[in-house]
């Protein structure tokens, strides 16, 4: 439903029924005002007939003025007058039979007489007493006549004033509208901040909210587009490789030569694997931080398995692979991410270190917090180039092997969905301590 | 034919090598921007293939360089910058063509070609001199039309020698050409190539000049 609409529907009977009340009210006012004012009336006739004298003589029949119901001139039976002589002999009654008899003191009083209620005024004289009678049926028929004349310029304005509302309310909707245009006719590459005219405070409000928004999807977008393009860059080297390996492996022709050729072309091939695994962890990762549930994982069962997993390949490698210390300890965290942290971590430094050196992990509590260490043998890395290191595909300058440049960005993902703190040292022996603290 | 090759990328600079080795190219691979300065510094290349992301000192700075020490070695880059403004960059810097990785290791060799032969002021493939013709690209040599079949070290040599035709190269230069950091010299194995090439030839096709060098003519 629209906001005209919605707004409509409730403006509408409100108005309504604030007429009704000021109606109601109204009524009662003019109601008691015109009690009063017929009162008066009584009174001031009751009070001529008196000044006037009376005369004996019935009087004739008094012609209609008007012939509206509204006349004066025919009581028609609504209105009555009585006077009574200085010996209290009924001189002059309006109505046949003489009418309802005098009343017992002078004043206004209400009575009922033959089944209708009347309004009635005595007032006594040295010579005469009058009284004067209206029915209140009258007095009813008369208001409610009114009232409906009152109620009148209500039931033209009502009409009026939704049609005043229908209007105001598009007025008032319309810079919504302007935006609603504004977003809709949008590409959807094109982030620029929504132009903001004049606008009410709230509708500003929102704009600058929608702005803010479209700012920190631009800053997304910037980051994935760039990601997507260094992926694209990246992949182009272990494909090239791949295909220069190809290329010269099917020009030898000798059966030796051609063995080292397809060991060429399979590391080529891991390589390009090893990448593209690595990409598709760290989208993953992307994805998995805006919607993974916490739950709790065993540090040192990760650790342990990691060992396990890697004992073959740093056998292979001539490195001493171990775990040197092993406190039983827990990290909130998403199921996989602990494992790909500890794995990228412990394939990093078995990367790096060359044969007969030596890779130690260990899990111990620091300070109430879980701590993990993969220490290693290798080079180490500068002081100057750490900070960048976990920069998405960047490579310490003359390094040998073919890393995907992913593996510490990848950490640094972990670490930040795990709110855990990742630091570089130099080990003991020159080669890298990493140490995340959880 | 010497060729420097500037790659940082392991697995692509061992096979780019081998690729072009069986080319019948002599390849000195370096893995970063200052090896690269030095080779150039002391060595004789033919031509220059250039990777722009190179640690340490990058391509394009190297190739800078190169041009304002007013060298004429042609360079091509190969590298995976594959937008035009970095295209367009490294050509009005001095590069004389521009691959983009994933390239095909026989158009990087037909593209050397290429390039080796605009800059030497031909058009023609072939290097022919009187009655000797050289084909680089199918490695085929004919005297008077009469195919002969040289050993690869015979056919790069012959090459040198029938690039600058009437030019005296000296037997230190030569050497300098045709082999590799990797290969071992044996002193007298200039004059031994030169020997078998004059047996293969003709005498009269390589002329001595004393204490200078040797030609073709």
């Amino acid at each position: 439903m629209t906001i005209r609409k919605r707004l409509l529907l409730w403006l509408i009977p409100a108005v309504l029924l604030t007429a009704i009340l000021a109606s109601w009210s109204t009524y009662r006012l003019v109601w008691t005002s015109f009690q009063h004012i017929r009162d008066h009336e009584l009174m001031q006739i009751a009070y001529s007939v008196v000044r006037h004298g009376y005369d004996g003589d019935p009087p004739g029949i008094i012609p209609s003025i008007r012939d509206d119901d509204d006349s004066p001139g025919e009581d028609l039976g609504l209105f009555m007058s009585q006077i009574w002589n200085r010996d209290g002999k009924l001189a002059y009654s309006s109505m046949d039979g003489g009418g309802p008899p005098m009343l017992k003191g002078d004043g206004l009083s209400t009575i009922t007489w033959e089944g209708k209620d009347w309004r009635i005024f005595r007032l006594t004289s040295q010579d005469m007493t009058v009284q004067v009678a209206h029915s209140i049926a009258s007095r009813e028929q008369m208001l409610s006549r009114l009232a409906m004349k009152m109620l009148m310029p209500m039931a033209i304005l009502l009409p009026l004033l939704g049609v005043l509302i229908w209007m105001v309310v598009g007025r008032v909707l319309k810079p919504l509208e302007d935006i609603r245009l504004q977003v809709e006719s949008r590409r959807s590459d094109d982030l620029t901040p929504l132009e903001r005219g004049p606008l009410p405070d709230e509708i500003n409000a929102l704009v600058q909210a929608l702005n803010r928004l479209l700012e920190r999807l631009g800053t997304v977008i910037v980051a994935r587009r760039r990601f997507i393009d260094d992926a694209a860059h990246e992949l182009r080297s272990p494909l090239t490789a791949l295909k220069f390996q190809v290329q010269t492996a099917r020009r030898v022709h000798d059966p030796e030569e051609q063995k080292v050729a397809l060991a060429r072309l399979e590391a080529g091939i891991d390589r390009a694997s090893h990448l593209s695994e690595q990409l598709l962890t760290l989208a993953r990762l992307d994805a998995d931080a805006a919607s993974g549930a916490l739950v709790e994982i065993d540090l040192d069962e990760v650790a342990r398995q990691a060992v396990t997993e890697f004992s073959d390949l740093a056998r292979s490698r001539g490195i001493d692979l171990g775990l040197t210390e092993c406190q039983p300890l827990k990290v909130m965290g998403m199921a996989d991410s602990l494992r790909i942290l500890i794995n990228n971590l412990t394939d990093n430094a078995l990367r790096y270190t060359p044969a007969g050196g030596r890779v130690d992990i260990s899990v111990r509590q620091e300070n109430g917090h879980p701590v993990l260490e993969v220490l290693d043998t290798g080079p180490g890395i500068s002081k100057e180039v750490r900070p960048r290191v976990f920069d998405r595909f960047y490579r310490v300058p003359g390094t040998v092997g073919a890393g995907s440049g992913l593996g510490l960005a990848i950490v640094k993902s972990v670490a930040k969905a795990l709110n855990a703190t990742i630091s570089l040292d130099e080990g003991s022996e020159g080669g890298l301590l990493v140490r995340v603290a959880f | 034919m010497k060729l420097l090759f500037a790659e940082d990328d392991a697995m692509i600079g061992e096979s780019a090598r081998e690729g072009l080795r069986q080319s019948g190219f002599v390849v000195d691979w370096v893995q970063d921007g200052r090896a690269a300065d030095l080779a150039l510094e002391t060595g004789q290349y033919s031509l220059l293939l250039l990777d722009l992301g190179l640690p340490h000192k990058d391509g394009l700075s190297i190739l800078r360089e190169l041009r304002q020490s007013q060298s004429e070695l042609p360079v091509i880059i190969i590298t995976a910058r594959d937008a035009v403004a970095d295209r367009v960059a490294a050509l009005n810097m001095g590069a004389d063509d521009y691959l983009i990785k994933p390239c095909d290791l026989d158009e990087m060799v037909a593209r050397i070609h290429a390039v080796l032969r605009r800059h030497a002021g031909r058009g023609n493939p072939e290097l022919t001199v009187g009655g000797l013709m050289l084909n680089p690209l199918t490695r085929k040599v004919a005297m008077n039309g009469k195919p002969v079949m040289l050993s690869p070290k015979e056919f790069s040599l012959l090459a040198v020698l029938m690039h600058t035709p009437g030019k005296v190269i000296s037997r230190r230069e030569l050497e300098e050409k045709i082999y590799g950091w990797n290969e071992e010299v044996a002193s007298n194995a200039i004059e031994v190539h030169l020997h078998n090439l004059r047996r293969k030839l003709g005498a009269e096709v390589i002329s001595n000049v004393r204490g200078v060098g040797y030609k073709v003519t």
